[in-house]
């Protein structure tokens, strides 16, 4: 499927940075120790102009508990008991060399806010944030993309189990320094929107700032195709950009082909949908499904969906599945619609008798639902607010994406109003002269600083793209500083240390490989028996001081080599072209095959 | 629009190389603060201002002052004086500080105990170290007549000098007819994480059981589960930060709910048939640190003109030798001076150690195990309410329950 023309996406990416927490001295590396919980409760408050949030409105409604996984690298401020520290410096000069890099205007002064979110993924039912810098460009594979934020924020708590009433989070990552890049609806396709986000990413990779896991870098994608700005929160590896885009793509095209039938259905404004119970209902006690929530001690609902027949669900028709997932939001699972019937244990004849039950007309559908007793609100407001949503043909929301590459809804777009100041901290002043210094060392974005890195170090540029990509800068010093020389770094870094891991199934740190050479080149080895030693590092797995004694490692080279060959010679064991391969078998230390060659030829 | 920008308009700031649009939020001298459309506020420094120009007159703030609760007939009095529980935030100068017009910011807390009828008063509207005895006194005389009226009441008050205010009022309140509630925040309600929504609908259920205490009411806890009542002349800020700072010091809790639900309220003082206040206070007392450079001046300054000094000496109840002479002085002068421990835990025994007992025999006065700052706020009463030559009887009298008949059980060092 083509793009459509006014495909316009965003992105905001979000770059986790190392070292220490954003407010906090608590470390960015996480362990697997839990070390307690605690339980809470988040309130809807409204912010400073007076308004509460309408996202904010949202969760409160929802009413859930969470309880918060406490981890050796969260303290009191990540529980929400103490105040938060001063602002990380590390990290504030990380997203001001990211500003300077984007050609972003650093603010003047700049205050710490609190975003209201209280879905529970901050113990405050805010994240801090701060606006660091707007406006700017980044030059990209399709062209210059405008910048409209760097900022730098708290990364959330990760949720690690979600249920209906409840949420378990752990503190491990809340907290860690975020830099928030956002862009402008420049993008036109999800295919330079996936190379915009490798670039931006690139840029605190640059000042080796980037932090390691799995979540190091995750976009947010917002798009509109002329419905209103849909943002897709959270999407975590840069080819999931792509299938998200194509598919909200094609779910906003099919609810626009669902709404102009609907429309020529029903005129003016959706009417209100209102429930009722089901009760005994002859029908209900057939589905199975039906019957076990009935008996689990759920009420069964249900209600006429007037004009949305074939609507809900036929072909690319998917209006039951949008009703389907507010409810779902709202901790009611599992609408069963009468687009998908006959079905769920529901015959024909029971079809029948539930249109005449809800006085269905021909254009009519229906939906039926088990919710919990004694839940407040009804599910009436939320389906007609959804109905009617779809209709206005505003999709603005928050969506989640799945691994499929679908998404789902979230909640409704946040506004301002769910930001007011942090008022534990003082207004952070930036030093213009700071800032002077700051722009030598400026990162100059992916494609000059690989032409760049590979001049510098004479290597190829596919091997400095390669290292680039891969975050392995600061690696590839290290190694080259350890064996004296850039193509063995190279070399060790991007060959040997993969497959040796590999086979040994053995991982050992950079760090540890470069003492190794370090000893090594002490010893005056050479190149070939410095790489011989990394794969006896990984095979054997002693550490480097004993490597470095060993017999097996030290090259044999010169007097020592020629004596070798000559007694094989003597023994008749060395024959035409089979030296290297005689050789090896009857050392295993390491020797120069070129070295060998010319002293067989001057022994003849 | 060319009148100059006044806080919530809507203005476009111009300099040399651009433009910024938001709502204009405040200025100190370097800085003019914006709000802009994305939420963020941002400061713009003043020396690169070239013009500002009005966009849009201030929006009508939206005002959300529903009233709170149906009178129901004879229910629990809250009385506000002040603290982070009742702040809000001051966007203007971004500090916190306390707001009157908080009956709207409770009133889901409010109308969730159903059956009970809530009267709101705002007393004082001040961070609790501004609280002094005077204000004690109208404090008292407050929590009196809403026990006339009323069930039970609650005190919404700053955690930081919670336990003084407290233990004024159970020794001030000689009788009464319900439990008396303090309570307080450790995270600001403005945070969709303060404490102060938990706290406040626990104080109401426990202000709503019939007894004779006055308590504290807090978190027991890190979690938003539970929340216990602590009895006054027991109770201590214990951390400055952490929502459950307060600390019954080696008392068991009074009561305790949990998830919602009472768990337990131990039912020691009985409420009584009438109301008694005793509204006086002698503020001419003082408390001090020992602490190993403090001078025989610096005491005798100090005890000058006050009736009565409270001592946090070390350990068992010391202070330097040096300062001996100094004390006897004083006392002679008709000032008494009462011996308390800065290890807050344990009793004072000065018959252990040679310091103890020149200490006695200068006339230092010391009575077991009260708390510190309780001995403080009891002199004061006792001092304005008793005669003088029933000072020593009245402060060693177990009137509220600040003095523990028998030595804590080892195991609970807590």
């Amino acid at each position: 499927m083509s793009n459509p023309e006014n495909l316009k996406i965003g992105l905001e990416i979000h770059l986790q940075l190392k070292g220490e927490k954003l407010f906090c001295r608590c470390s960015t590396e996480l362990s697997e120790e839990v070390r307690g919980s605690v339980w809470r409760k988040l309130r809807t408050v409204s912010g400073e102009m007076g308004i509460t949030d309408r996202a904010a409105v949202y969760e409160g409604e929802r009413n859930r508990n969470f309880r918060y996984e406490i981890t050796p690298n969260s303290c009191l401020v990540e529980l929400d008991e103490e105040p938060p520290g001063r602002l990380n410096p590390r990290a504030m000069e990380t997203a001001l060399l990211v500003s300077l890099g984007l050609h972003s205007r650093i603010a003047d002064a700049i205050q710490v806010m609190r975003k209201i979110v209280i879905d529970g993924s901050n113990t405050s039912g805010f994240q801090r944030t701060a606006l660091i810098s707007s406006g700017g460009f980044i030059e990209s594979g399709s062209g210059r993309i405008g910048i409209s934020s760097v900022c730098l924020e708290e990364d959330s708590a990760r949720k690690v189990q979600d249920g209906p009433d409840s949420i378990l989070y752990s503190l491990d990552r809340l907290g860690m320094p975020l830099l928030e890049i956002a862009t402008d609806p420049d993008i036109k396709t999800p295919e330079s929107a996936a190379e915009v986000a490798r670039d931006i990413g690139f840029l605190a990779k640059e000042i080796s700032m980037l932090r390691r896991g799995a979540d190091s870098i995750r976009q947010d994608v917002n798009m509109s195709i002329g419905y209103g700005r849909v943002e897709i929160k959270g999407v975590s590896k840069i080819s999931q950009i792509l299938e998200v885009v194509r598919y909200e793509i094609a779910r906003q095209i099919a609810i626009g082909k669902a709404v102009a039938t609907l429309k020529s259905r029903i005129e003016g404004e959706y009417p209100p949908v209102s429930s009722r119970s089901l009760g005994n209902l002859r029908a209900i006690s057939k589905s199975k499904k039906l019957a076990d929530a009935q008996n689990s001690g759920m009420e069964i609902r249900g209600g006429k969906l007037p004009g949305l027949k074939g609507l809900l669900r036929s072909g690319d028709m998917r209006l039951g599945r949008e009703i389907a997932e507010v409810l779902r939001a709202f901790g009611i699972g599992g609408m069963i619609h009468s687009d998908e019937l006959p079905g769920y244990g529901l015959e024909q004849e029971d079809l029948q008798e539930l249109s005449g039950f809800f006085a269905c007309g021909a254009d009519d559908a229906f939906f039926i639902i088990a919710m919990p007793k004694d839940r407040s609100r009804s599910p009436d407001g939320v389906i007609t607010d959804r109905i009617r949503k779809m209709a206005s043909l505003d999709l603005s929301e928050t969506r989640g994406p799945t691994d499929a590459g679908e998404t789902y809804f979230l909640r409704p777009l946040p506004g301002r109003e769910r930001m007011y100041p942090e008022t534990d901290l003082p207004i952070v002043v930036p030093d213009p002269a700071v800032i002077r210094k700051l722009g030598e060392r400026t990162p100059v974005g992916m494609a000059k600083f690989v032409s760049n890195f590979a001049n510098t170090n004479n290597i190829s540029s596919q091997d400095a793209s390669t290292i680039a990509d891969k975050d392995l800068i600061t690696e590839f010093g290290l190694l080259k500083d350890a064996a004296g020389d850039a193509r063995l770094a190279v070399r060790i870094l991007l060959q040997t240390i993969p497959e040796m891991s590999r086979k040994s199934r053995r991982q050992i740190d950079v760090q540890t490989v470069g003492e190794l050479l370090t000893l090594g080149r002490n010893n005056g080895w050479p190149k070939y028996a410095l790489e011989n030693a990394v794969m006896v590092l990984f095979n054997t797995g002693r550490p480097p001081e004993e490597i470095a004694k060993m017999e097996d490692v030290k090259p044999i080279t010169g007097e020592e080599l020629r004596k070798t060959i000559d007694q094989l010679r003597k023994d008749g064991k060395v024959s035409g072209n089979n030296l290297i391969f005689v050789l090896r078998k009857s050392t295993s230390r390491p020797f120069d095959p070129s070295e060998a060659m010319s002293l067989v030829a001057n022994l003849n | 629009m060319t009148r100059s920008p006044e806080v919530g308009d809507r203005i476009s700031v111009m300099y040399h190389d651009g433009e910024i649009q938001g709502i204009f939020l405040t200025e100190d001298q370097d800085f003019l603060f914006l709000k802009l459309d994305s939420g963020y506020n941002t400061g713009i420094s003043k020396k690169r201002i070239e013009a500002t120009k009005v966009l849009q007159g201030k929006k009508e703030e939206i005002e959300n002052n529903e009233k709170v609760v149906v009178d129901r007939g004879k229910g629990i009095s809250v009385l506000s004086t002040g603290g982070t529980i009742s702040s809000r935030v001051d966007y203007a100068t971004g500090g916190v500080k306390p707001s009157r017009k908080m009956d709207s910011l409770y009133s889901e807390e409010m109308s969730k105990v159903h059956d009970i009828s809530v009267h709101f008063k705002v007393v004082s509207s001040i961070l609790s170290e501004n609280m002094s005895p005077d204000l004690w006194v109208s404090v008292a005389g407050e929590v009196r007549n809403a026990l006339d009226r009323d069930k039970g009441v609650v005190v919404f008050h700053g955690t930081d000098t919670m336990s003084y205010t407290a233990s004024a009022i159970a020794f001030m309140l000689e009788e009464q007819t319900g439990t008396v509630v303090f309570t307080g925040a450790q995270r600001s309600p403005d945070r969709p994480s303060s404490d102060s929504y938990v706290n406040i609908e626990g104080s109401i259920k426990f202000a709503s059981i019939q007894s004779g205490e006055v308590g504290i009411c807090m978190h027991s806890g890190l979690s938003d589960d539970s929340v216990n009542l602590l009895r006054a002349v027991r109770s201590r800020k214990m951390h400055s930060s952490r929502r459950d700072a307060f600390k019954s010091m080696e008392y068991p809790e009074i009561g305790l709910i949990s998830s919602g639900k009472q768990v337990y309220f131990r039912q020691e003082r009985k409420a009584s048939e009438r109301n008694v206040v005793r509204n006086r206070l002698e503020p001419a007392v003082g408390l001090i640190f020992f602490n190993p450079t403090l001078s025989p001046e610096d005491v005798d300054q100090f005890a000058e003109n006050r009736k009565c000094i409270v001592i946090m000496g070390t350990g068992l109840g010391h202070v330097a030798q040096r300062l001996i002479p100094t004390l006897r002085e004083i006392i002679r002068g008709g000032t008494r001076v009462v011996m308390s421990t800065q290890c807050i835990s344990g009793i004072v025994d000065m018959n252990v150690y040679s310091t103890g007992r020149d200490l006695l025999d200068a006339g230092v006065l010391h009575f077991g195990n009260i708390l510190p700052e309780v001995a403080y706020v009891k002199a004061m009463y006792v001092l304005a309410n008793y005669p003088d030559d029933e000072f020593e009887i009245r402060m060693a009298e177990n009137m509220r329950g600040e003095i523990l008949g028998r030595n804590h059980e080892v195991g609970n060092l807590e």
